[in-house]
């Protein structure tokens, strides 16, 4: 590695007042896009891209990518104080850090996830630094089986995420999955489940699923008893104010817990890349990850700082890992870099492995526009945090028509389809009662995005190699993965659950390791 | 009944049904996974509906009573059929001051301030400001829509013909043009469009250009949406040329007829290529016409798409003995090259150019392209006349690159100044210059020969159909 490249792109970016004044310009707008419940990074890009058109390459890119590497942390505000996510990566913040906040606990939480947030992206771009020199030949040793593989372990983290419920999670997450197949099958080119109505076409949004499973149950919850009913939540919202201080602390615990943050953090990285899981699944399979390893403090799932850690980690450095295949091969590793590419094509810029020899330098600048944005968005929002702890403040009465609105135009926008808020209004209903009975709700995320890709996989594994793949070695040693860890987590499960059934109401709520 | 117990029990229809319809409608393969799932959900389900029936006859808590709850569901139903009945901008704002000033009991001037607020956002930021349309409501537009009938008593034929070029120009001038293209923003189809709406715009002054983006159903929803538009020269736009492919088979969702459509230009041209990677060890077409060997296996895109139906027809013109994996999108399919898993693919020159250029592989045929050039034409392995039609097609879809048209029944006059300027602008130094910049290669042609390429692809006899339908559902 030609080290006086790699510092005269660092150089450049700081020095040259357009490219600094752009990714300080675009940092803001990440945050507001990643912030508002049903707007996204998503969302932010597609809205940018015209801004964008025409503009000199390296500077488009370094916009486009600032702003969106840093929308998770933005994301972190809304999920923690209020439940509501706004990309589908926050959603694991829901289970620990949310609890936090009505704990009184919201600045320790807070604190923690942004700086893990930071910490996360950060990693994950030394992590794609180092990789650098081996991009391709990593890149291209993943093949349709070994992402058939790599799915369906992701699909049996349902069992860590289910806890006690297990039968419910695999019925949320075989519904993920259901819904996941809604639309042109490509192996077939057959119209699945769509019922002849053109908006089914592309299959279903994973906005809209985040939205409805968990921003409308959030506020239906809040908006139950209007004002003046008795038992009404009152004029102030459920979480306290908070100090400094404690955000402060909360972004200490990251050193605190320095194995977790690193490793999570690597995790998140190596999982961004794989495109087909990249995008949701990482933040999840980190959290599971936690999940598993610090079950037994009997916080998990109830408000543990180590829940809040591992996922906000995880989802800034699957950022940094995403941009590996999309640039040096120009197959996205989920859907906000699939919009992402599109932008980068319209720039002017082609990926595919020639970008090494002909752009580096661009590669590296891109490479430190996500590290420094990371950086900057970070340190503004710790300081900036108890500040925001005036919004917990506003009525609920307030917030939940708003937040509705927001939703609403966000699964609009998501694609440009009305019929959405139709769905949106249905599935919320059931994401309600999911909700109230505390049915693993996670699940269905992992169905749907990682089903489709399961079994697209398994039809090419099919077509190239016929029934032997499951023979091949990368089968074997794949299937004996999924099968120990589902037998340690069913015999975990078993040796600690020694009271009541797995069914009904009762009983699911003491044990802890719900999730919902 | 609890609401675990109905949780259960809506589960249990959703995969059962689920799994009936896959089994009844879809082929084997499009049917395996959804029964393996809507079974495997079904017995689960069943088995969670039991345990939650016995579990609410055991137990005498209180069951958690949702009843209570069904206020503020129907709120958000009203939220969202005000909206979709009157689009964002009318619905939210109102919507919201109701609630907060009747559910909420906030203040008059709060609950009038905060859908101010609203209002301002929807439309001043994001309609206005960001361009995004926002969704206008069912009622309204029909309210729209009775409102804007063309005046009576004038003729058709009249309407057509237009009054002349200066007429034209009069009538575009100081009015705004929305170019709609048929993907999301970025890409390809993105970037042409917008190259060519901002020029265009150059030589149309006292004109604004607008781009929107209208993606889904592979570019169905774009093009269905500029047929269907207001013939008076205010809406053209771009999809996919591979929607030939779309009409002919009666694809569903195809609500346009593109031999009717305004035609107004295209701005390149893509030939479709054989490409073969090194890897493979395939040397000449003549290895891939010998049924003796061995199959190769090509990639191809998603099947019902274009791209997988450029590749299908082609393979079947001209025999090429191989296995098509279908199910590659975007540069998956490059990626598989490099790794030994396929052995090239037939399809847009664009894509592939960079694997060539890099030595990772060579072009062995091309189907359509300009004469002269180095890559032998498959023209020479088509044994038939149905053949040589079917690769016909193929070539002109690769000749008509990025499209641009409007919906039937343009005046003649207006038509005539939008192909003037289209081609005008093309030609624009600034364009080229632009376009160079971003890698997007321009070979333009107006709009009258597009319109005859596109007729004539579209004119297949009854048995040259059949053959088309034939290749189509041939198996891999």
């Amino acid at each position: 590695m030609d080290q006086h490249l790699i510092f005269a792109s660092f150089a450049h970016l700081i020095l040259t007042p357009k490219l600094l004044g752009l990714m300080l310009l675009a940092i803001p707008l990440g945050i507001f896009f990643g912030c508002i419940p049903g707007l996204g990074g998503k969302l932010g890009i597609v809205l940018l891209i015209p801004f964008v058109y025409g503009m000199n390459p390296l500077a488009g890119a370094v916009f486009l990518l600032s702003m969106h590497s840093i929308v998770h942390t933005g994301g972190v505000v809304p999920s923690i104080l209020f439940g509501i996510p706004t990309n589908g990566p926050e959603a694991p913040l829901l289970v620990d850090g949310y609890p936090m906040a009505r704990n009184g606990q919201a600045g320790r939480a807070l604190g923690a996830s942004l700086g893990a947030a930071g910490i996360g992206g950060m990693i994950g771009v030394v992590c794609l630094a180092l990789i650098l020199p081996v991009v391709e030949p990593l890149v291209l040793s993943f093949g349709p089986v070994d992402f058939f593989w790599l799915a369906i372990i992701g699909i049996t983290l349902i069992s860590a995420l289910s806890g006690e419920m297990l039968v419910q999670g695999l019925i949320v997450g075989l519904f993920g999955w259901l819904v996941g197949m809604i639309g042109l099958d490509p192996e077939t080119g057959v119209q699945r489940f769509t019922f002849h109505q053109l908006f089914l076409w592309d299959g279903f949004d994973v906005i809209s699923g985040v939205l409805a499973l968990y921003a409308l149950p959030e506020m239906m919850q809040l908006g139950r008893r209007a004002r003046g009913d008795a038992g009404a939540p009152g004029a102030q919202g459920p979480v306290a104010k908070y100090t400094f201080a404690e955000v402060w602390g909360g972004v200490m615990e990251n050193i605190r817990h320095w194995v977790l943050t690193v490793t999570t953090a690597v995790m998140g990285t190596f999982i961004g890349m794989i495109p087909g899981l990249g995008g949701e699944a990482a933040a999840w399979m980190c959290y599971a990850f936690a999940a598993s390893r610090y079950r037994n403090l009997g916080t998990f799932g109830k408000g543990a700082i180590e829940g809040v850690i591992a996922p906000s980690t995880a989802m800034n450095s699957k950022e940094a890992g995403g941009l590996l295949p999309t640039l040096f091969f120009g197959v996205p590793a989920g859907s906000g870099m699939a919009i992402m590419l599109g932008a980068l094509i319209m720039l002017g810029i082609q990926p595919g492995p020639m970008i090494v020899v002909k752009h580096l330098p661009l590669v590296w600048s891109l490479i430190w526009a996500i590290a420094i944005s990371n950086l900057l968005c970070t340190i503004f929002l710790v300081f900036v945090a108890k500040h925001m702890s005036a919004i917990t403040q506003i009525r609920t009465d307030v917030l939940v028509p708003i937040v509705l609105v927001f939703a609403l135009l966000g699964t609009f926008l998501a694609k440009d389809h009305w019929q959405s808020l139709l769905v949106f209004a249905g599935m919320g209903a059931i994401g309600y009662v999911m909700r109230r009975n505390h049915w693993p709700r996670p699940c269905f995320i992992i169905g749907l995005v990682l089903g489709p890709t399961a079994e697209l996989s398994f039809h090419k594994a099919m077509s190239l190699y016929g029934a032997q793949f499951l023979a091949q070695p990368t089968s074997l040693v794949m299937m004996t993965i999924v099968a120990l860890s589902l037998v340690l987590n069913l015999t975990r499960k078993r040796r600690r659950n020694s009271g009541p059934p797995t069914g009904g109401v009762i009983g699911t709520q003491s044990s802890g390791g719900g999730l919902s | 009944m609890t609401s675990t117990v109905a949780l259960s029990l809506t589960f249990l229809v959703i995969f059962a049904s689920a799994a009936i319809v896959a089994a009844l409608d879809y082929p084997p393969t499009a049917a395996a996974m959804p029964l393996l799932v809507g079974g495997c959900g079904a017995a689960l389900s069943l088995l969670q509906l039991i345990a939650e029936i016995r579990a609410s006859r055991e137990n005498t808590e209180d069951p958690i009573d949702l009843r209570k709850d069904i206020p503020i569901y129907l709120w958000v139903w009203a939220f969202v059929i005000a909206v979709v009945a009157f689009g964002f901008v009318a619905a939210a704002p109102v919507m919201l001051f109701v609630y907060l000033r009747f559910r909420s009991r906030e203040s008059w001037w709060l609950s009038l301030l905060l859908s101010a607020g609203v209002l301002t956002l929807l439309y001043g930021v994001f309609q206005i400001g960001l361009g995004v349309p926002l969704f206008d409501g069912l009622v309204t537009r029909r309210i729209d829509g009775a409102l804007t009938l063309p005046a009576a008593g004038t003729s058709p034929a009249l309407a057509r013909a237009g009054g002349g070029p200066s007429a034209a120009a009069a009538f575009f001038r100081g009015k705004t043009i929305n170019y709609i293209v048929a993907t999301s923003p970025g890409g390809g189809y993105d970037t042409y469009g917008r190259l060519v709406a901002r020029y265009m715009s150059k030589y149309l002054p006292g004109t604004k250009i607008i781009v929107t983006n209208l993606p889904g159903a592979g570019h169905v929803i774009g093009a269905d949406t500029i047929y269907a538009a207001k013939p008076d020269g205010l809406t053209i736009g771009t999809f996919n040329t591979g929607l030939i492919y779309m009409q002919l088979l009666n694809a569903p969702g195809v609500r346009f007829d593109l031999t009717k459509m305004s035609w107004i230009g295209k701005a390149a041209a893509d030939p479709r290529v054989l490409v073969i990677s090194k890897k493979s060890g395939i040397t000449n077409v003549r290895q891939l016409l010998d049924p003796t060997r061995r199959p190769i296996n090509l990639f191809a895109a998603g099947m019902g798409s274009a791209g997988y139906l450029d590749t299908r027809l082609a393979v079947f013109a001209i025999h090429l003995n191989v296995r098509l994996i279908p199910g590659y999108s975007g540069s998956e399919g490059t990626m598989s090259m490099l790794r030994g898993e396929t052995d090239g693919t037939i399809g847009s020159e664009s894509s592939y150019a960079q694997f060539v250029a890099q030595g990772e592989g060579s072009y062995l045929l091309e189907f359509g392209g300009p004469p002269g050039s180095a890559i032998p034409h498959a023209g020479q392995f088509a044994a038939t006349p149905a053949a040589r039609k079917l690769l016909k097609l193929i070539a002109a879809e690769s000749e008509v690159s990025r499209l641009t048209a409007g919906p039937p029944g343009i005046p003649a006059d207006r038509l005539q100044l939008l192909r003037s300027v289209y081609l005008k602008a093309l030609a624009d130094p600034g364009l080229r210059a632009q376009a160079r910049k971003m890698d997007a290669p321009i070979n333009p042609s107006g709009g009258r020969h597009v319109w005859q390429v596109i007729d004539e692809a579209l004119q297949l006899t009854p048995s040259t159909l059949q053959l088309l339908r034939q290749a189509v559902h041939a198996g891999p």
